[in-house]
């Protein structure tokens, strides 16, 4: 059987935790790969990039980072943009990343379609929008769908 | 975070606190609880506990305080909260219980190490929707009105929220000081 890897950018580590096990619970040999802030996922790109994951799920209100003695503030986009688009410029990193920019990214949020309607209307084709919801399964059926298994 | 209690004071009403007795032991559970309800909604790879010195709360024993139990959980709760958001990995946030040095009032600490607060922005932490520019890049969201609501709280039992600059070694100490009882 196929070896399904996901990285899923998520903040809240309760609906991380909750995801994790919904999705361990609906696919075999998945792997997920969870990263927190919008800082840790660029300084992880390059390397994650190299194992070719089959699909990014991405929340798209992010904190920059964890607190720690050795945080270093976020760069002028961050701060103009707000962390409110946090997970579209993620997504544009994926996009613009020669090993990765084929590979499917879900944006998972609880921001509604309206919100973001400019932005999705400029996305690549592999990216698809689902507002969060209180059950799983439309996120399963999403990745069943994008996937294609 | 009670919207009754939000909706009231964002009206400009006055809290009236229903004032009971708090004993040793009531004061305990609420704060064990507390710390421990707060500390299940921390990450738990950034391995934060959150620790209440039990020791300390003995002044109880010797000195009478009453306060409203659902605003002091609330008050908790708040404080707590923000500790949970903005201290380092792998620290500890401690409540202590104890006396001012020259009042002799009784005070419930919380002591955390994390983002600092310097001592100019103290004034600031108390004001409705304000929030300090490091803390947005950790929290993202937030609508700054934690301690608003604690020192709206505290004012409410004839206290006082004291929030003390992060020291040198990088300690930030946020003080419940509650009147003292004649």
């Amino acid at each position: 059987m196929r070896h399904i890897y996901i990285v899923l950018v998520e903040d809240d580590h309760l609906q991380a935790e909750w995801l994790e096990s919904s999705l361990a619970a609906a696919f075999h040999n998945l792997k997920v790969e969870r990263i927190s802030t919008e800082s840790e996922f660029y300084s992880r790109l390059d390397r994650i990039a190299e194992a070719q994951p089959d699909l990014f799920i991405i929340d798209v209100m992010l904190r920059w980072a964890d607190p720690s003695p050795t945080m270093e503030g976020p760069p002028d986009n961050v701060m103009e943009e707000g962390f409110y688009r946090a997970g579209l410029r993620c997504q544009r990193r994926i996009s613009q990343h020669h090993k990765v920019k084929e590979t499917p990214i879900i944006l998972y949020t609880v921001l509604e379609a309206l919100d973001l309607e400019k932005a999705l209307r400029d996305m690549p084709p592999g990216v698809s929008y689902l507002r969060k919801d209180s059950e799983s399964e439309p996120l399963i059926g999403k990745i069943r769908e994008v996937i294609r298994l | 975070m009670s919207t009754t209690l939000y909706g009231a004071l964002a009206k400009g009403m006055h809290i009236k606190p229903k004032l009971v007795a708090l004993d040793h032991a009531s004061a305990l559970k609420l704060l064990i609880e507390s710390a421990r309800d707060n500390e299940l909604l921390i990450d738990p790879s950034r391995q934060i506990s959150i620790r209440v010195n039990k020791e300390s709360f003995k002044v109880l024993e010797s000195n009478k305080v009453e306060v409203d139990h659902d605003l002091l959980e609330q008050a908790l709760n708040n404080i707590l909260d923000n500790a949970g958001k903005y201290s380092y990995p792998n620290s500890v946030i401690d409540i202590q219980g104890g006396l001012t040095a020259r009042t002799r009032r009784f005070h419930i600490s919380v002591v955390n190490v994390g983002l600092p607060i310097k001592s100019n922005e103290v004034q600031h932490c108390i004001v409705r929707g304000w929030r300090g520019d490091t803390v947005k890049h950790v929290t993202g969201e937030g609508s700054g009105i934690g301690l608003w609501i604690v020192d709206n709280i505290m004012r409410s039992h004839g206290g006082e929220l004291r929030i003390v600059p992060t020291t040198p070694s990088g300690r930030t100490e946020i003080k419940l000081i509650f009147p003292s009882q004649t």
